[in-house]
């Protein structure tokens, strides 16, 4: 095998070579020899050829693979992105503010403004005060009575009307509430006055289909006639 | 990611093909992957499966080794040119093979014939007349039957790595032991043939 190679790869002198060849016509031995190596050659490089193939094929595959992975992943990072700018668009461009229209909003005044009265000197007398008084004192059904019961002899007092409704909005009792803004709101001969928006209150906290929808009317209303409460407006 | 890697020039491809070794095999790796992309372009243009446009590509990849390693490709075209013509021939190739479903008839024989080539016109018909067709495919099956380590070293062979080369990742002192075990593995693999008039065994 050696020698074949030696012949084969030129590294004969002349003289060995040319032994080489006349050997190779008289001796079967050798030209079997040399048909085996060149045949086991044609094989070796077949074979490896074959390997080399599939090791290539291979790493198409594993290539492939990674490029569709790759477009997967820039895909749902293209998504990611435009999903995180329009959240953070939408996020920007929301008031934090509570809503002026919101229930929530009127149950936070309430408790903030309305969980004791205050009354104003000259307003009305020993009634008007008894009542605040017993409003102060957490007693809610006495308070009405007595507002109700002034409200019948002067019906016409502001204060007593104002009151009457704050005391039935506290009580839960909204359409009288409701109904005792209103007439305070629909009055023009005050100077300041609260009707509007204390009814607004009362209907976002009555809650109703329609109710939003009304409040949120008188609201811009006193917002724009500039009304008593216009300041908590948020519109 | 595929994304990242780095892709070699052709001539850095070039060069570290024939610097043969494991640089060689790193090389011949980078020229697959850098024109990896015209197998979509063949799977269009020759309307064939991605599997067949993949093996043509393949194909056409280790005709361009060869021919780099053998110096036939001289550079005078640009690589991916001479890769896009072998390409486009394997990717008609497998048509071909895919309408008639059988290979050219004669291709071993011319593979023998050249194999002759280099043996002065007598001794070409002696030893032609002992070349059986089918022969190879004979050895190849024998060749999966040796020992890992012999069977490693004959494929480097066949793949063209010289004595020097197989020394240094086979673990062998020198070329000329590394020549010594190649030559006695060859001596196991006629062993292993069965007996046959034809060997004179």
């Amino acid at each position: 095998m050696d020698q074949i190679e030696n012949y084969i790869n030129n590294t004969l002198s002349a003289a060995e070579r040319a032994d080489f060849e006349q050997a190779l016509k008289t001796d079967p031995a050798l030209a079997e020899a040399v048909a085996f190596y060149v045949q086991a050659q044609q094989a070796a490089q077949a074979e490896a050829r074959a390997r080399r193939k599939a090791e290539l094929d291979q790493l198409g595959t594993q290539m492939s693979r990674a490029r569709q992975r790759t477009t997967f992943y820039t895909y749902a990072t293209a998504a990611s992105v435009i999903l995180c700018l329009g959240l953070g668009y939408w996020l920007l461009t929301q008031d934090p503010r509570p809503k002026a229209q919101d229930k929530a909003w009127a149950t936070t005044y309430i408790e903030k403004n309305f969980s004791t009265l205050t009354t104003k000197m000259g307003s009305g007398g020993d009634s008007i005060q008894i009542g605040i008084s017993a409003y102060n004192t957490g007693n809610l059904e006495k308070s009405q009575a007595i507002f109700n019961d002034l409200l019948q002899r002067d019906s016409l007092n502001a204060e007593v009307q104002k009151y009457s409704g704050i005391v039935s909005l506290r009580r839960g009792d909204y359409d009288q509430a409701i109904k005792h803004f209103h007439r305070l709101g629909t009055r023009t001969d005050l100077m300041s006055n609260p009707g509007k928006f204390y009814e607004a209150l009362a209907l976002l906290q009555q809650n109703l289909p329609l109710n939003k929808s009304k409040a949120e009317n008188l609201l811009k209303e006193v917002k724009a006639a500039k009304l008593e409460g216009w300041k908590e407006v948020e519109y | 990611m595929f994304l990242f890697k780095k892709t070699l020039k052709d001539d850095e491809i070039l060069r570290g093909i024939q610097a043969g070794g494991t640089q060689r095999r790193l090389c011949e790796n980078k020229l697959y992957e850098k024109y990896y992309y015209l197998i979509r372009e063949a799977q269009f243009k020759h309307k064939i499966s991605n599997d067949d446009a993949q093996s043509a590509y393949s194909d056409a990849i280790l005709s361009v080794i060869d021919h780099v390693l053998s110096k036939r490709f001289e550079g005078r075209s640009e690589l991916k040119t001479y890769l896009y013509q072998i390409f486009t021939n394997k990717c008609v190739d497998q048509i071909r093979k895919n309408t008639t479903n059988k290979a050219a008839p004669h291709q071993n024989s011319v593979a023998l014939d050249d194999a002759l080539a280099w043996l002065p016109d007598e001794a070409q018909s002696v030893v032609g007349k002992l070349m059986i067709e089918g022969e190879v495919e004979r050895l190849r099956e024998r060749l999966r039957l040796l020992g890992d380590k012999c069977r490693e070293m004959i494929l480097a062979w066949g793949e063209g790595y010289t004595d020097d080369e197989i020394a240094q990742t086979m673990g062998y002192n020198t070329a000329a032991v590394a020549k010594t075990s190649r030559l006695r593995c060859l001596e196991k693999l006629r062993e292993k043939l069965p007996p046959d008039p034809q060997w004179g065994n």
